[in-house]
């Protein structure tokens, strides 16, 4: 990885995460998506943006959009296959994806002809699958 | 921009719930499981180019479809560097693997 792109990768700080303007909330009044200005480079495409789908707070309590992103800046440079796909968004799952040596998955989307990355869901899974002592 | 709606991001949660994911090596590999991701995206960068059906690349590379599957979701673990490399043979018959080493670098110094 090159030093610029490693600059690029790791531009974003709390402080530039901002509130997407197109922010949905729900009953709770809680946001259901929030958007970050993050830079990477994923399946050949200039991402601009991570959207985090704030579905995974319902059940993965030990998780946040800062580890999100976290696990994002991994995918910068790097391909994967497609696991499903309908109309113009294709959908992937990947793991291992590691942060502070935890292993997590991450379920997230690209959408034709756009410059984010959508994040539906992100959680941690076994050490053991991966041969790694707790 | 328009994020699927919440009935289709439902449905596909839940598709992808217990799904194969495809295979991460970051920072935190060792190098030879970093050369070996290399080439597993290679591969897969081939194959996602060729629009080929995972049939149709399994006979190009003379192995069974479930190979396939773990070939181009980068599952490093199963293969070999030699197979690994016999396989990038086959979608890239020009590739060449370079070797940069602190003894090397000091050996072109004048």
């Amino acid at each position: 990885m090159s030093l610029s792109s490693i600059l690029c990768c790791n531009q974003i700080t709390k402080k530039e995460a901002r509130v997407d303007r197109n922010v949905k909330f729900d009953s709770l009044g809680v946001g259901v998506r929030i958007s970050y200005d993050l830079s990477l480079r994923y399946s050949d495409i200039d991402i601009k943006e991570v959207i985090i789908d704030q579905y995974y707070t319902k059940k993965h309590f030990d998780m946040s959009d800062w580890i999100i992103l976290e696990l994002v800046k991994t995918l910068h440079n790097k391909t994967y296959e497609v696991k499903a796909m309908n109309g113009k968004f294709k959908y992937f799952a990947t793991e291992p994806l590691f942060h502070n040596h935890k292993p997590y998955r991450l379920i997230f989307l690209l959408e034709k002809n756009c410059y984010y990355i959508g994040v539906i869901n992100a959680f941690r899974i076994s050490e053991k699958k991966y041969g790694i002592p707790n | 921009m328009a994020f699927p709606t919440d009935e289709e991001l439902a449905r596909v949660r839940k598709l992808l719930e217990n799904v194969e994911g495809s295979r991460v090596v970051g920072e935190e590999g060792t190098k030879i499981e970093k050369f070996k991701f290399e080439i597993c995206q290679t591969i897969l960068k081939f194959f996602i180019k060729s629009e080929m059906s995972q049939k149709e690349f399994s006979l190009l590379l003379s192995i069974d479809e479930a190979l396939v599957s773990k070939l181009i979701n980068c599952k490093i673990e199963v293969f070999s560097t030699e197979r690994l490399l016999k396989y990038l043979e086959i979608v890239e018959p020009d590739y060449k693997v370079s070797l940069e080493s602190s003894l090397g670098k000091k050996q072109r110094l004048p």
